[in-house]
């Protein structure tokens, strides 16, 4: 069923602008939209002890900035796809790549309604299967939608999971400094 | 350049003089300044050489590996200062063979234990660390109150540490056996214990 | 028969065999601990296995017994290739490989009797210290012996690494373990308090840097061009990378010790070399790369390389995760949790032990002669648990350590601290045993691994010793 739909995507002839304008957009604002409301409605819990309550203006202007936080990665992954493809599938253009961001980032923007409750553990035990399925869909489809072969599409995989985790860490360092600077959480440093 | 280095990875002798200037730079530059720095060496007005009983629980907790799950090093942040008492300084680990900074705390930081808590308490604690605190996960140490001291070592441990500068008086060193006989292990690192954080 | 026509690899089989023998040591250890954290009833009140003494026996058994091995086998096996001579001195090698086991296996069982200096990867005392530097210097004679008789004229880039390896270690080793004995077993350092931590970290930082990284780069550099069937992509990048890098690695220490008694300065100086670090790293990462390139048909036949090529990504990943939380105000939320945990284990398991496991799947077969691994199915099983084990260990312990952090500095809205010490150690409590969890995938793995190599080696014993002929030298290349 998956290789069927992913088939489909690859035969289809939508536009980058339609790829995203069209379907990408409004699964990008359910993960802001879910931790809005979680975070105002109920606090970020570490698991016990008071949660962490934010203001209305504060958990809406952390909202937006996690929105354009997860559109301008989806843009930059999407570049950093068509970079690469230059190696490893020279066929590929930019509406391909887009698709590749498109389909791989579904679950993951899906699993951000889970942003409803704010519990680091429950994101935690949440995580790896939603990973796990961008992670097979990532490798399952970039052979068919970059118009590339199988032991090359499972290299340019690799290489992309290694920007992903790394751009998964700069996120964590940009989090760390703002909270350290006293953006959303009172530390005492 | 490249034509220098087809001429330092032709020849295994500078291939290794090589790496060794490249790798000294780095240490030399943190390290030997360090030496001459005489804040990092010189003492707070209240530092001492620890007695007989209290060097012989330090290297208790040396062989224990406390310092695996205990820091001992509160850092100048203010909620750090909040939890556990003043920032830690250099001048009072002047006399601290090795260090024990640790580098995790899966137990709270020990810099300023000393008088928090009563020898009763340290007694019930190390027996069984869930008498005292119940979902503590630090393992128990009841040998340490059967077991007496080591008596065989004091007097080299402090004649030693007198050579590296600690100032011993000769009468110290010779009462060190009397002072430590018939003591258990718990007693000397509960003597260790009480006196963490006290050369401020 | 002239033996100086053929290799030499009796004692390369034998330091595999300890490789894998130390990686379940170790790594059981190492779940064990895991265990007693959430189980503190298995310490059973004994001293030996407690958990202060059991996570030193870990980490030398883990860095010195499984790594070292690791590096000493691989180091004999490529400088000879690298070289196109046999070892210098087998005999000496041989003393090397056992020298080795004798002296991890002496110290680790000291720490668990309690005789430890306490310096982080450098617990041994006195006398173990001793020994192995002696065992270490008989290693620098038979590789460097070797670069010196060797046949063939450039010394090829992964000679540099295993090269810097041995000097740095030496180098970080004694000045570290200067120390005054007062017994048979125990000393004093000759540093004090902060000067102490300098070093020490120093000496620490500087351990993962040379044993763990420059060492298997080492490995990396030999491996990966001879799986892959294609020369290392770009030599002027391997040449700045390796210069670059030794530099830069050794600066880096203090970054241990942010926001402690040092001097600012030091703190600040650990903090930029950190960040610029990245790039050296990075440049080997992209090298490896571009070496693949072409090559794309070797990760689906062959499941060594699959083990070598994310060992790349976890490479990339510790190395930009490390100068992240060298920056000081990462490291304010980061230091002393499980953050840091974490780190050391996506680069222990995700590229130190993924690297080892996909050279020695590569090697085990060509050393005994045959073709092919007893079974390819069980190695492919092996990667994706000890892959499913790296990830749920990391991302188990983000989720903890950045807790702890927070949670350490958070105050409520009246300036007091929100969480007691316990409040934050019970948080933790989950993270613990979804980490437990994935140990135990990846000790599994590592017994899969053992399993395999030692059916692999029952099978062709009776081919043994393999007899390799030294290739002659290409024109224009020889010395």
């Amino acid at each position: 069923m998956i290789q069927a739909s992913i088939k489909r995507l690859a035969d289809s002839q939508y536009s980058p602008a339609q790829l995203f304008f069209g379907f990408s957009v409004w699964l990008i604002l359910i993960p802001p939209i879910s931790a809005f409301y979680g975070t105002y409605q109920y606090g970020w819990s570490m698991g016990i002890g008071e949660p962490i309550r934010l203001s209305l203006a504060e958990s809406i202007s952390i909202s937006i900035f996690y929105a354009l936080a997860l559109m301008a990665a989806w843009f930059v992954t999407a570049l950093v796809i068509k970079w690469m493809a230059s190696i490893y599938a020279p066929d590929a253009n930019l509406k391909d790549a887009f698709a590749v961001v498109t389909l791989v980032t579904t679950p993951i923007m899906l699993g951000g309604i889970a942003h409803i409750y704010p519990s680091v553990l429950f994101h935690v035990i949440v995580i790896p299967p939603i990973f796990a399925l961008s992670g097979y869909l990532l490798f399952a489809s970039i052979p068919v939608l970059l118009k590339t072969d199988y032991d090359r599409g499972v290299f340019m995989g690799c290489s992309l999971l290694g920007y992903v985790v790394t751009g998964f860490l700069c996120f964590l360092g940009i989090i760390s400094i703002a909270w350290v600077q006293g953006i959303g959480l009172n530390l005492g440093v | 350049m490249l034509k220098l280095h087809k001429t330092i990875e032709s020849n295994s002798a500078l291939l290794i003089f090589g790496i060794l200037i490249v790798t000294s730079i780095g240490g030399f530059v943190q390290i030997v300044p360090n030496l001459f720095d005489e804040s990092l060496h010189k003492g707070t007005a209240n530092v001492r050489p620890y007695s007989a009983l209290e060097l012989t629980g330090r290297d208790i907790y040396i062989r224990e590996g406390c310092v695996g799950c205990h820091s001992q090093q509160v850092r100048p942040l203010v909620a750090e200062v909040m939890r556990y008492g003043a920032a830690s300084t250099s001048g009072e680990g002047i006399y601290d063979r090795p260090f024990l900074w640790g580098s995790k705390r899966t137990g709270p930081d020990l810099a300023r234990l000393g008088g928090k808590y009563s020898d009763k308490w340290h007694e019930l604690h190390l027996h069984n660390p869930r008498s005292v605190v119940p979902q503590s996960i630090m393992p128990a140490y009841p040998w340490l109150a059967k077991n007496k001291v080591d008596k065989s070592i004091i007097v080299a441990k402090m004649q030693l540490l007198k050579k590296m500068g600690h100032p011993y008086t000769d009468a110290e060193i010779k009462q060190a056996k009397s002072a430590i006989s018939d003591k258990t292990e718990l007693d000397a690192i509960i003597a260790y214990l009480q006196i963490l954080g006290t050369f401020r | 028969m002239n033996k100086n026509l053929y290799y030499t690899d009796s004692a390369t089989v034998f330091l595999i065999a300890c490789t894998m023998i130390w990686a379940v040591i170790g790594m059981s250890a190492g779940v064990y601990l895991a265990a007693e954290l959430v189980m503190p009833h298995l310490n059973f009140d004994i001293a030996q296995i407690t958990f202060g003494r059991l996570r030193p026996f870990h980490t030398n058994a883990v860095i010195f017994g499984f790594g070292g091995s690791a590096l000493i086998a691989t180091a004999f096996y490529s400088v000879q290739r690298t070289c196109h001579v046999r070892l210098f001195s087998p005999k000496l090698a041989w003393i090397v490989a056992i020298g080795w086991q004798i002296g991890v296996a002496a110290g680790v069982s000291s720490l668990l009797m309690g005789y430890t200096s306490s310096k982080e990867y450098a617990e041994f005392e006195w006398p173990i210290d001793i020994a192995v530097t002696i065992v270490w210097v008989s290693f620098a004679i038979v590789f460097f012996g070797t670069l010196a008789t060797r046949k063939i004229r450039p010394i090829y880039v992964s000679n540099w690494f295993y090269g810097a390896l041995i000097i740095v270690v030496a180098m970080l080793h004694i000045v570290n373990n200067l120390a005054i004995p007062y017994s048979w077993m125990q000393s004093y350092p000759i540093y004090e308090g902060t000067q102490d931590a300098i070093v020490q970290w120093w000496y620490g930082h500087n351990a993962v840097g040379f044993f763990l990284t420059a060492g298997f780069l080492g490995m990396f550099y030999y491996t990966l061009p001879k799986q892959a069937g294609r020369p290392v992509w770009s030599y002027r990048l391997s040449v700045i990378a390796f210069w670059a890098f030794i530099y830069t690695y050794i600066w880096v220490g203090p970054h241990h010790l942010h926001y402690t008694s040092i001097p600012d300065w030091l703190m600040t100086v650990a903090m930029v070399m950190s960040v610029i670090l990245i790039l050296p790293s990075w440049a080997t990462m992209v090298n490896a790369v571009m070496t693949m390139s072409g090559a794309w048909d070797k990760l689906r036949t062959d499941p060594g390389m699959k083990f070598v090529v994310v060992s790349m990504i976890f490479y990339a990943m510790s190395t930009f995760e490390g100068p992240m939380l060298a920056i000081k105000s990462v490291n304010v939320i980061s230091h002393y949790t499980d953050w840091t945990v974490g780190h050391v284990h996506s680069g222990a398991l995700g590229w130190n032990a993924f690297v080892t496991f996909g050279t020695l799947y590569f090697l085990v077969p060509k050393l005994l002669g045959t073709t092919e691994l007893f079974s390819k199915r069980l190695a492919n099983v092996h990667f994706w648990i000890a892959l499913m084990g790296v990830l749920l260990y990391i991302v188990a312990l983000w989720g903890s350590g950045v807790a702890q952090g927070v949670m350490n500095l958070a105050l409520n809205d009246y300036g007091h601290l929100n969480y007691s010490f316990i409040d934050i150690m019970l948080v933790t409590i989950p993270y613990h045993w979804i980490r437990l969890v994935g140990g135990l995938l990846f000790l599994s793995g590592a017994l899969l691994m053992t399993y395999n190599l030692y059916r692999t080696y029952a099978a062709s014993k009776s081919a043994l010793p393999v007899l390799v002929k030294i290739p002659k030298v290409h024109a224009g290349n020889e010395i």
